[in-house]
């Protein structure tokens, strides 16, 4: 309580948290369990949930909700209501509500979150500010929040920034960036200058920003930056020479992390090249030289030194000078640096074998040590250190270790080390099976197919030595058939000893076939992760019938079963299985014994049923017809097949055929229209004064193209009532002064015809209005009917509905008398 | 490149975690305390350093809070473990002699600090005066 009491106190200019803040924090510190944890944070996301979303909340306990949003979140309960607040919050208020709603913002989000679209504004708006706080808050969220889309709109901005005058914009704007590059390379690679001058920045953060940048850049191709060797080994050179402030030194290290990025990107540059390299060994030489030895840090600088000299391309006395440095690491009792001791040993013997030899002993203790992790990393080495010599010891400490570990990774890691090793260094292929055997054994589901079929390729095709091969293969059958014993065998291993026995197990002159068919037998009842096992299992029975020469009547019953499988494999397998057995001495002729390797003669024309296909022909049956003369194809082949394109217009739509009603008396005169002032836009576009629109109207109707609401189409004199409410002018509740009806006209398909019609319409409109004032929106003449008769229709196309009219004549009668108006 | 950043006490209770790589919350909460169990099992003696998984894990421990930092393999371990330090010490200027209830009610500081230090997985800033800098600028603006 006093503890609490003094923070609090401490907190001076920051918010005093409130009374629910203070119990939330007790009672977590206080939670014992986790489940009681678990309680307490869903009670509080629930609370959260109903104060965030109030009406009067102030920034300060906004500022507060989020905070505890953010306890929440981090103690399991997602809260992704509360997301949009703090995307709220980073828009208005002071700085520190920026940079918490920022903070929350970024912790709450990812990249591709949908809610960052609303982010773009305001990351843009702060970029622009004037408060240096606020564009380097904005630049922070950028790395965390920001995904490949958001890149355009904040790319010129953020360039900007970074010949900002406070280092520390610069220095955001640079891993800005550097985010950019991560999330698209393309991006920025024109930006390639400004990248080179903030490296030469006077501020050595906005350098080492730089730095970092580079790495990347160079990580995805180096050859574009070798120039810039010598300048990244002038730098190092000045910060071991301590030319930077102090307040850049740790613990009297001059920037202990600039140097070892540095020695990365070193290491990247010089890799395989030995140009390069000779730029480089001076000042590693120097680094080696200048770094302490006793501390950590130094340690550690000198690590980053090992690994980099490994790397670059090797020189003989820098090698040796990190070897000395090396054993530093290796013989010392600290286990930290036995850990990085055996890492830089695994790395140097790639370069030299030679300084394996020098700290064997060590090693060797290291690989029984009680730490697991330094085990491991022994164990890497070991793996590094194989020659042909040293094949076996290896891999049995290998094997012995994958035998007790359960980790997955570990495990996955592990078979594929063995198995690189037995296919690189086997002494001999005695070893190699029975090795890999083993690790079919303890890893069969981690090892890769190939390495399954290599094995039985090599049983199969042997040496060109007789009596290794029979040796060999009596091994591997004698093996298998004791493994057979064991059960939970991983399917891969049984597919393997099932084709061994199968064909290989004739060499064992003592053993009986009855019992290894019968054990082989056994395996079919056990169902299999890979289905595919059990046709391995059924061939094996197959072969191991045909050499025992007789069918036993357990193996007929269990085969039985499968003849019923859903799998036709299987089902085929076996069907063979039982029709070959019904004829013994064919079956062996069929499988002979050791033919693994020869080539299958097969007669395509299948010469051998030529009798019994006269013989059928002679009794009637039909010729086969090759495919290509089947009816059903020719057909096929017969029917048009281009699908061109149609370029004929298509004819109108037949109208619904139905009685047409008399027109209603208040028709006769075609309503008043006045042409629309023409635009391609849709019918509903910006309103207009009614005046300009029918100066407009009249003086372009004649060339425009007009538009009409189709709703108000109406073809071959269906009376449609429609009342249109909307026009240019919106929404339109009351008559306006003006008649401003827009009439609809079918769009035709000839244009020129156009002017006629409009013409009409216009001629219409002199004659008829006169100072009417209804308009065709307006509510007033409800029952308006809107005819097609009347000068909606052009006249084509009222002729193409027309022609389908009985009462065509009538039609074009009335046309006729609408042009005479004009 | 750095994965994230966790303290964590000695009941395996999250004070703080920063990711630097999206992963849901729920795994989030299941990692955390899986690595935790590691970490507590080790004894003094043995590295600081764990593989996990297919990264690396390097922690310290600090009285009763464990920092927790994970790393891809490309790392310089002990280097980590010297941030880590460093970030020990910033806090301690800071909050003038950090504990664990200090960064429970200051969480919003904390993360600005680590803000400052680590960006897009990488280190950045090891210089205590740069880190707290704007931080120090922010409390004086809330004055």
């Amino acid at each position: 309580m006093e503890q609490t009491a003094r923070v609090l106190s401490q907190l001076g200019s920051k918010d005093q948290p409130s009374k629910e803040f203070q119990s939330l924090v007790r009672q977590i510190g206080e939670a014992k369990t986790k489940h009681e944890e678990d309680r307490i944070i869903k009670k509080e996301a629930a609370l959260l949930k109903d104060k965030v979303g109030g009406r009067d909340v102030t920034k300060r306990q906004m500022r507060e909700y989020l905070i505890r949003l953010i306890y929440c979140e981090m103690l399991g309960v997602e809260c992704s209501w509360g997301y949009i607040h703090a995307v709220k919050f980073t828009q208005t208020g002071s700085t520190l509500d920026k940079r918490i709603g920022y903070l929350a913002a970024s912790l709450f989000l990812h990249e591709g979150h949908e809610l960052n679209v609303l982010l773009v504004a305001t990351l843009q708006k702060d970029l622009k500010s004037s408060n240096m706080l606020e564009v380097s808050m904005a630049l922070v969220s950028i790395c965390k929040l920001v995904g490949a889309d958001m890149i355009p709109p904040l790319l010129p901005l953020v360039q900007d920034k970074l010949l900002h005058p406070k280092q520390l914009v610069r220095k955001k704007a640079v891993m800005a960036m550097h985010r950019f590059l991560l999330l698209s390379p393309d991006s920025i690679s024109h930006l390639e200058d400004d990248f080179r001058r903030s490296l030469s920045d006077q501020d050595p953060g906005v350098m080492e920003a730089a730095l970092i940048l580079f790495h990347d850049l160079i990580k995805n191709g180096p050859i574009k930056y070798k120039d810039l060797t010598e300048s990244f080994a002038m730098i190092l050179t000045q910060v071991i020479d301590r030319k930077l402030p102090e307040e850049f030194n740790y613990h009297g290290v001059p920037a202990p992390w600039m140097q070892m990025r540095l020695l990365r990107i070193l290491a990247l540059l010089g890799a395989d090249d030995l140009r390069t390299s000779e730029k480089i060994y001076p000042v590693v030489e120097r680094v080696i030289g200048s770094a302490e030895c006793n501390s950590d840090i130094g340690q550690a600088i000198s690590y980053e030194c090992i690994k980099t000299v490994a790397t670059i391309y090797p020189n003989n006395s820098v090698v040796s000078t990190t070897a000395k440095c090396l054993s530093r690491f290796v013989t010392s009792t600290n286990n930290d640096w036995r850990y990085l001791g055996i890492n830089g040993l695994a790395s140097l013997v790639q370069v030299n074998p030679k300084y394996a030899q020098e700290h064997q002993m060590v090693v060797i203790d290291c690989l029984d040590d009680p730490d697991d992790t330094l085990r491991r990393k022994t164990l890497d080495l070991l793996y590094k250190m194989t020659n042909p010599l040293n094949v076996v010891v290896i891999t049995e400490k290998l094997i012995g270790y994958l035998r007790q570990t359960r980790d997955e990774y570990i495990r996955a890691d592990l078979v594929s080390k063995v198995t690189q090793l037995a296919e690189r260094f086997a002494p001999d292929n005695i070893w190699f099976i029975q090795t890999m055997n083993a690790i079919f054994e303890l890893g069969g589901n981690l090892v890769r197919r190939e390495v399954a079929h290599n094995l039985m390729r090599l049983i199969a095709e042997g040496t060109d030595d007789e009596r290794t091969d029979v040796e060999l293969r009596q091994d591997a059958v004698s093996n298998y058939i004791e493994l057979l014993d064991k059960p939970n065998l991983p399917d891969i291993l049984i597919k393997i000893i099932c084709w061994v026995v199968g064909e290989y197990s004739y060499v064992l002159e003592d053993t009986d076939t009855e019992e290894i068919l019968e054990k082989i037998t056994r395996l079919l009842m056990r169902t299999f992760e890979d289905k595919t096992t059990t046709n391995w299992v059924v061939s094996s029975v197959t072969k191991l019938v045909a050499r025992l020469g007789s069918m036993p009547d357990n193996v007929q019953s269990q085969v039985a079963v499968y003849l019923a499988s859903t799998d036709t494999d299987v089902q085929q397998r076996c069907n063979e299985l039982l029709e070959l057995s019904q004829n013994l001495s064919m079956m062996q002729t069929v499988l002979p014994l050791d033919s693994a390797c020869e080539d299958l003669e097969v007669d395509s024309s299948l010469s051998f049923l030529d009798d019994f296909v006269t013989q059928s022909l002679a009794q009637g049956a039909s010729r086969y017809k090759p495919p290509h003369l089947r009816p059903a194809v020719l057909q096929r082949n017969q029917a048009p097949q281009a699908k061109e394109i149609r370029f004929e217009e298509y004819p109108m739509p037949a109208p619904p055929s139905f009685h047409r009603p008399a027109p209603l008396p208040s028709s006769p005169s075609p309503s008043p229209r006045v042409p629309r002032r023409p635009s391609e836009d849709s019918p509903l576009s910006s309103p207009t004064s009614a005046r300009s629109q029918i100066a407009h109207s009249v003086t372009t109707a004649p060339s425009g193209s007009l538009q009409y609401a189709p709703s108000e189409l109406s073809t071959s004199g269906i009376a449609v009532k429609t009342q249109r409410v909307w026009g240019n002018k919106g929404y339109v509740k009351e008559v306006p002064s003006v008649p401003v009806a827009t009439p609809p006209i079918a769009t035709t398909t000839t244009s020129p015809q156009q002017p006629v019609t409009v013409a009409t319409r216009e001629g219409e409109e002199g004659e008829e209005e006169g100072g009417s004032e209804r308009s065709e929106r307006s509510g007033e003449s409800p029952s308006k009917p809107i005819t097609a008769a009347g000068p909606l229709v052009s006249f084509p196309s009222m002729l193409a509905n027309c022609m389908q009219c009985e009462n065509y004549e009538v039609e074009r009668q009335r046309h006729n008398r609408q042009i005479n108006y004009t | 490149m750095l994965k994230f950043v966790l303290l964590v006490n000695k009941q395996g209770q999250t004070r703080l975690s920063q990711y630097y790589e999206y992963v849901p919350v729920e795994e989030r909460v299941t990692t955390e305390a899986d690595i935790v169990r590691k970490c507590l099992s080790r004894n003094e003696e043995s590295c600081s350093f764990m593989e996990y998984k297919n990264f690396k894990v390097v922690f310290r421990r600090y009285a009763s809070l464990y920092f927790i930092v994970g790393v891809d393999n490309s790392e310089n371990e002990l280097s980590i473990l010297e941030f880590i330090h460093n970030i020990v010490e910033t806090f301690d200027r800071y909050f003038e002699s950090v504990c664990e209830l200090d960064i429970m009610f200051n969480i919003d500081r904390a993360h600005m600090m680590l803000d400052e230090m680590i960006v897009n997985g990488n280190i950045v800033e090891t210089n205590k005066s740069r880190v707290l800098a704007p931080i120090a600028v922010l409390d004086k603006s809330n004055r």
